[in-house]
């Protein structure tokens, strides 16, 4: 894989559970991501309106705004049209892929995740 | 933050999210059944699950997994959500509430199999009843424990992180052949990195089709262009690549060997003019213009407003965590600066300018932050009340009495540390109230009622303080027998003149127990005594009012917050000691006759017929000038819970005021007889009595005859 980067890759993590919140940012700033949080889609919107990320991962089940709604409402902004979102959830089902997919998502991954396969898929995702 | 600290935060969520759900149902119950409702219990269960698996607690993820299926199916409409299957997912909360417990380390794992069978039937649309025939013993209608939801990522990460192994017999290569769509550019994927990963597969690069890349000014950014074969190693399976490219899915065009190689969906370069392939471009999902320019709302606008829509009752919910220490700095900073702002009005007014506006301005700044500062610890009692249903639920079942809840007031707030120990001797209370207060039904029905019982709680907040009633409407105290007992027991003298109220508090003393048959329910070796004692060191009062036939109700006085306490002020030679009012019954001037001598030193006070021993404060702190004659001074009547009334002596009744608490022992160290220090509106700071230290000491003095103690 790529040599990474001397500039920390910035990651935004949207999840309503703190302890999911917790555990991402212990994983990911171990691993030399730049972290920042949001607790649900709505926070997450009004962040993102003014900052800037390399890469999204969001929760679908949330209060205020879910995950799918956080996607195509990002779809839709100029800033984050094309920004990579993986969806990082405990639904499996391929219909909930498949609403994730049209709504815009770039990748699932199925809670809980292992650090390591999550921080792939970080890399596979990011340009 | 350690592994431990982010699993005690699961668990505080874990609390929150049963809560949200039992508070959920109970609306179902009522007959609420709106989305937003169900929602909102689908969210909770599927966080708990969320976090269950993260911290690898298989018993409870496998057991969520199973409440989740059937709350999804609710949550689409698949499955109706009838009176029978709101009482069935109660069932499943109280459930997994053992879970949660169990996983927290306190309490085995619950026995699930049958609720989950019953959950899984439910789903199947039969009201949550298993098949008449028990299912047979080989297939187990559970959800495997953990298994399938949850390596979902490992399928789809395996081959991420273990590259394909060097197979040792080289199996027959294959071919992958691959045509992004325009789709897949749009939402962030990066067909270079597909093709990376399907170099470390070891695939290799065997064609790249150039065929539809159009005339430079033609070209689209967006648009997918080109195609590519692959030749993988047999080694690699099929799905390892399907995987790459698994989410991805209709933006990219895969075909493997044998399959008819995938066409360009775009145009070919000699399509039509320009203009007509930029606008018309033949694809009916994905339009070109969409991400070639931005901001373009796509229809994908309308239903994220719907999503956003029932967001409203969600932010309720709303809050950050924080470290309550520091919130009680934050607390103690604020009780400081409400003195130091009465020591200030105070100054001002010896200086003719109490009337300045800027006092004003400062005066209503600080009483309002410390408002909403002790709204800080504050929470709503709901959180008590919630674990009511439940409770009511397990006692209708071991005794057979079903009794209806009505609750009042759960939106009022009263202090973090009041809540936490409000629950045992309210708990106490409701399982007194179901057993001894409730009739059985046929009881019931005989007597002209519904053969249902109700119980109501209510919360409000009244003059400084949080009144709780747990009110039945059973058959009230039966005070002949209460008496009976207490005179059997001697706790009372056979001719004593009890009113009715009298009697009613003897339920709350030391080991009394009127009920026949000591009760698995009641009968936990904790008495009604326990109850009264939690109330009183929460600076409460309980208070009893029964009707015989009607019912029975307690009511819980009690302070809003433990930080601020109401004082009398009283002056005890050149001292000023603060009186807890909470302990405090009375004041009086006593006659000479009130006053009898006992022994040499001792004397007590004649409070209408029962003696009480004379404490005079001033001896106790050493204060000069003190007055010892109690007909000189005041004599403030205060009352423990368990060391029984003193009366106080002090020289006079200064002001009635609250006070912060400070701990002593902070500053200097713990002292018999001082509950703490406090600081004054003058600057001074004054000691706080410890009424009970001092009524015991009295009390043990009495009946060992020994002359009080002089200075402590």
């Amino acid at each position: 894989m790529q040599a990474s980067n001397p500039a920390p890759i910035r990651v935004l993590t949207v999840d309503d559970s703190a302890s999911m919140r917790a555990l991402l940012l212990g994983a990911l700033t171990s691993r030399g991501f730049a972290v920042e949080q949001c607790e649900d889609g709505q926070e997450a919107l009004e962040w993102l309106a003014s900052n800037e990320v390399d890469v999204i991962i969001t929760d679908i089940n949330m209060p205020r705004l879910d995950g799918f709604g956080l996607i195509e409402k990002l779809r839709t902004s100029a800033l984050h049209a094309e920004r990579p979102i993986l969806v990082l959830t405990t639904e499996s089902s391929d219909e909930k892929k498949q609403r994730a997919r049209n709504a815009g998502a770039t990748g699932w991954i199925v809670k809980p995740f292992d650090a390591d396969k999550l921080t792939a898929a970080l890399r596979r995702v990011i340009h | 933050m350690t592994e431990d600290d982010i699993k005690q935060i699961f668990f505080v969520e874990c609390e929150e999210s049963l809560e949200a759900a039992e508070a959920g149902l109970a609306a179902c119950r009522e007959g609420t059944h709106d989305a937003e409702t169900i929602n909102a219990i689908f969210r909770a269960v599927h966080s708990i699950k969320g976090g269950a698996g993260a911290f690898g607690h298989t018993a409870l993820a496998a057991y969520t997994h199973g409440f989740e299926n059937l709350l999804g199916d609710v949550r689409e409409g698949k499955v109706p959500l009838v009176p029978a299957l709101v009482d069935l997912l109660l069932l499943a909360l109280d459930c997994l509430r053992d879970h949660v417990e169990a996983a927290r380390g306190s309490g085995a794992v619950p026995d699930d199999a049958d609720l989950l069978a019953r959950l899984e039937a439910a789903r199947a649309g039969n009201g949550g009843e298993v098949a008449a025939s028990p299912p047979a013993p080989a297939p187990e209608p559970a959800p495997a424990p953990a298994a399938d939801p949850l390596d979902d990522l490992d399928a789809l990460l395996n081959e991420l992180s273990a590259p394909a192994p060097a197979a040792p017999p080289e199996p027959e290569s294959w071919l992958v052949h691959i045509r992004p769509h325009a789709g897949a550019m749009t939402k962030g994927s990066e067909p270079l990195l597909w093709l990376r990963e399907l170099t470390d597969l070891g695939g290799t690069c065997e064609l790249c089709d150039i065929a539809p890349v159009p005339t430079f000014e033609r070209l689209q950014v967006e648009e997918g262009y080109l195609g590519w074969t692959f030749r993988m190693p047999g080694t690699v399976a099929r799905d390892a690549v399907a995987e790459i490219f698994d989410f991805v899915g209709d933006e990219v065009a895969l075909a493997y060997d044998g399959d008819p190689i995938p066409a360009p969906r775009i145009a070919a370069p000699s399509a039509p003019a320009p203009v007509a392939a930029h606008t018309e471009a033949p694809q009916p999902i994905h339009k070109p213009e969409a991400a070639a320019t931005a901001p373009t709302p796509p229809a994908a606008a309308a239903s994220a407003a719907a999503a956003a829509a029932p967001a409203a009752a969600g932010a309720a919910n709303q809050s950050v965590r924080i470290d309550l220490k520091k919130l009680d700095m934050l607390i103690d900073g604020v009780g400081e600066l409400v003195i130091a702002q009465a020591m200030l009005a105070q100054r001002l007014t010896n200086e003719n300018l109490a009337h300045i506006e800027e006092l004003a301005l400062i005066d209503g700044l600080v009483r309002d932050i410390q408002e909403h500062a002790m709204a800080f610890r504050a929470q709503p009692i709901s959180s008590v009340f919630g674990r009511v249903p439940r409770l009511l639920r397990e006692l209708g079942g071991s005794t057979g009495k079903h009794v209806k809840l009505e609750v009042a007031g759960e939106t009022t707030e009263l202090d973090k540390t009041v809540i936490e120990r409000l629950s045992e001797p309210m708990t106490h209370l409701i399982r007194n109230a179901v057993d001894h207060g409730i009739e059985p039904p046929e009881e019931r029905r005989a007597a002209g009622k519904d053969p249902e019982g109700t119980l109501t709680l209510s919360a409000e907040q009244k003059a400084g303080r949080i009144i709780i009633r747990i009110a039945d409407d059973g058959r009230g105290i039966a005070r002949d027998k209460v008496l009976a007992k207490a005179i059997a027991n001697g706790l009372v003298a056979p001719d004593a003149q009890l009113t009715d109220d009298d009697i009613n508090q003897l339920i709350f003393a030391p080991g009394f127990s009127t009920a026949a048959q000591v009760s698995n329910i009641s009968g936990r070796g904790v008495g009604m005594d326990v109850v009264k004692q939690n109330v009183k060191e929460l600076g409460g009062r309980i208070t009893i009012e029964s009707v015989p036939g009607k019912g029975t109700t307690f009511s819980l006085a009690l302070p809003l917050t433990l930080a601020i306490s109401d004082g009398m002020i009283v002056q005890v030679g050149d001292q000023s000691l603060v009186i807890p009012l909470t302990h405090v019954i009375e004041s009086l001037r006593p006659t000479p006759a009130d006053v009898k001598g006992m022994g040499t030193r001792a004397q007590m006070l004649n409070a209408r017929g029962s003696f009480v021993p004379i404490v005079p404060l001033g001896v106790l702190t050493g204060a000069h000038e003190a007055v010892t004659n109690p007909c000189e001074g005041v004599l403030v009547l205060v009352e423990t819970e368990g060391h029984g009334r003193a009366a106080l002596l002090v020289d006079a009744i200064a002001d009635q005021r609250q006070f912060v608490i400070k701990a002593l022992d902070a500053h200097y160290r713990q002292i018999d007889s001082v509950a703490g220090a406090t600081i004054l509106g003058n600057g001074k700071v004054a000691l706080i009595v410890d009424v009970d230290f001092i009524a015991s000491n009295a009390a043990r003095n009495l009946v060992g005859n020994v002359p009080l103690a002089a200075a402590a």
